[in-house]
């Protein structure tokens, strides 16, 4: 696209060129007010009086030491891992078949049912937590991993299935015909022809649904049920009860993985995109 | 989210001819629909019965009833409607803030900056966002805080005695709400921005209007339904959240997410917090029902 000031003649270009500069330097202080408070963390995490202020006084590694040593939040962690590759392998399943019968299939409600899967987007996590525990008292299901892991699934769905619904969108059907033409029955074509076309998006969806669960603070909030403990649940009564240096390593630790991440998700995504452009 | 017509219409040929049976779609698309009937649906009705249900008044147990006593509380009571007005307040004021920063950043990502650079401006916007949510927040904390990261960054400058109190107050809860929340703002604008035909503000200079004149009356209008979506969505967001106003808020920031979770904790009252629930749903679906009304979402994600 050609640019929009080429046509201009002269001082309104070096009038709107003024804007311009404005414009960038908002943005750039834009994107200092967002990575701000991710910064001050990381900073902290390595100073020696475990405070968040500015310059720091030194440089150590002793509260990721005692992030080593800390039972409780080890214990935590590992919790959190558990539950965020389960929901992770669980939403990813739901999508790959959510998005297979939405792109292949015409059904009645087709409209409704996608509008659906969106839901939970839409509903504020105390009001979802809320009714969770209605629920689950309701049906008799003790609070635990299993009740966090539901209300981790289902807050991640929308989330993985739209990127997984772009990914079964977004190849050439004819490789599918190709192979039910040369014998494969749909079941063979699936497993050999599509699951590994839309597999960046799956595995897109995946990470994704990973990262939200690992970062799931609300929910996890309401259904936990005091018994089972996940790393933003230690963080959170960390900081509202006792706030010690350990948590900035903690915080720090939590800020590489997701943001890893999220990068992947975001490489897998763009990564779909320029095959499918190529395509 | 888009796919061609083209494929849309493939399939439906294709589907139509090979699979007429319920089965396959049963198969597919039943397991999710049954996964959120039986865990978002159903938990939900059960709320709106619940908020219909009243309490003992000796024992505070739960007792099925029919009454309509916990909304009349919200409404009646000066506390419950103070927090609903505040709540209502923070979140207008919180998406007129974020409006005002997420638009001209949106602009120049979507509209100044060259399409490679593009993507690279857009995960610094995304990244953060899914990032920690509760680590974000105790970020501003650090920040805030006496004693904490900005107070000792203005007390480098010679001449400023910066006694900073801003952590458990109102300005922090905002801070921390535009914070958070504003990648849902920046998205919507973007992509209308990045859709925008530059023609169309070529020929409002070239009939001669002022810059101003041309924002108003072309850029703005054109790139309105990103604004309404990223508006709405902002503004459910920040009037549904629990966590920010509870770690930077004061006793006088609580918001109507907080009193819902204390009716599970100190206040205990299954049916009051039921009540409130609906009419945060309530809120959630007038605001969605504002911007199908307003904005062709076709038109921004199309």
């Amino acid at each position: 696209m050609a640019s929009p000031s080429a046509s201009l003649t002269a001082p309104r270009a070096g009038r709107r060129l003024d804007a311009r500069w404005l414009l960038y330097l908002l943005t750039a202080a834009v994107y200092i007010f967002l990575f701000s408070p991710i910064l001050v963390v990381v900073i902290a995490s390595f100073n020696p009086t475990g405070l968040t202020s500015f310059p720091p006084a030194g440089f150590t590694l002793a509260w990721y030491a005692d992030l080593l040593r800390d039972g409780d939040i080890l214990r935590a962690l590992r919790t959190s891992l558990v539950v965020a590759v389960l929901a992770a392998l669980l939403t990813s399943a739901l999508a790959i078949a959510a998005a297979y019968g939405l792109s292949r299939f015409t059904f009645r409600f087709k409209r409704v049912i996608q509008a659906f899967f969106y839901l939970p987007i839409l509903v504020p996590g105390v009001v979802a937590g809320i009714a969770l525990i209605f629920w689950f008292k309701r049906i008799g299901l003790q609070t635990g991993l299993l009740t966090i892991l539901i209300a981790h699934v289902v807050h991640a769905f929308p989330y993985t299935l739209s990127i997984v619904l772009t990914s079964f969108y977004g190849f050439d059907r004819r490789l599918e015909e190709a192979s039910q033409d040369l014998g494969a029955n749909p079941w063979r074509t699936f497993w050999r022809v599509t699951l590994p076309l839309v597999m960046p998006g799956v595995i897109g969806g995946a990470l994704l649904a990973f990262t939200i669960s690992f970062d799931e603070f609300v929910l996890t909030f309401f259904v936990a049920g005091g018994g089972v403990v996940t790393l933003p649940l230690e963080i959170y009564s960390r900081i509202r009860f006792l706030l010690s240096p350990v948590i900035n390593a903690v915080a720090a630790v939590v800020l590489l993985v997701s943001m890893t991440l999220a990068l992947a998700v975001q490489l897998l995504v763009l990564m779909r995109e320029r095959r499918a452009r190529a395509a | 989210m888009a796919s061609s017509p083209a494929t849309a219409q493939m399939t439906t040929a294709r589907a139509g001819r090979q699979l007429p049976t319920l089965l396959p779609v049963l198969a597919t698309v039943g397991l999710p629909t049954l996964l959120l009937t039986l865990f978002l649906l159903l938990p939900l009705v059960l709320v709106a019965v619940y908020s219909v249900y009243s309490t003992d008044p000796i024992t505070g147990i739960m007792q099925p009833d029919f009454t309509l006593a916990n909304y009349e509380r919200i409404v009646s009571s000066p506390i419950y409607r103070k927090v609903f007005l505040r709540t209502l307040e923070i979140a207008l004021l919180c998406t007129g803030i974020a409006l005002l920063i997420a638009y001209p950043m949106a602009y120049t990502i979507g509209a100044l900056v060259p399409r490679e650079r593009q993507t690279l401006l857009l995960f610094l916007v995304i990244i953060p966002f899914w990032t920690s949510y509760i680590v974000r927040t105790y970020g501003w904390i650090g920040i805030l805080q006496s004693g904490g990261f900005l107070e000792s960054v203005l007390s480098l400058i010679p001449g400023v005695d910066a006694g900073l109190d801003v952590l458990y107050s109102r300005p922090a809860v905002i801070v921390g709400f535009v914070h958070v929340f504003l990648p849902l703002m920046i998205l919507p604008i973007y992509a209308s921005a990045r859709n925008l035909d530059h023609r169309l503000i070529e020929a409002s200079y070239d009939l001669g209007a002022s810059p101003w004149r041309t924002f108003l009356r072309v850029t703005l209008p054109l790139t309105m339904p990103g604004v309404v979506a990223g508006a709405t969505l902002f503004f459910i967001a920040t009037f549904g959240a629990f966590v920010t106003p509870q770690l930077l808020g004061g006793t006088e920031d609580l918001m109507m997410g907080n009193v819902i979770a204390d009716q599970f904790g100190e206040a205990f009252n299954w049916p009051f917090g039921a009540a409130l629930s609906v009419v945060m749903i309530l809120i959630v679906v007038l605001s969605l029902a504002l911007l199908f009304r307003f904005a062709d979402l076709e038109s921004i994600y199309g």
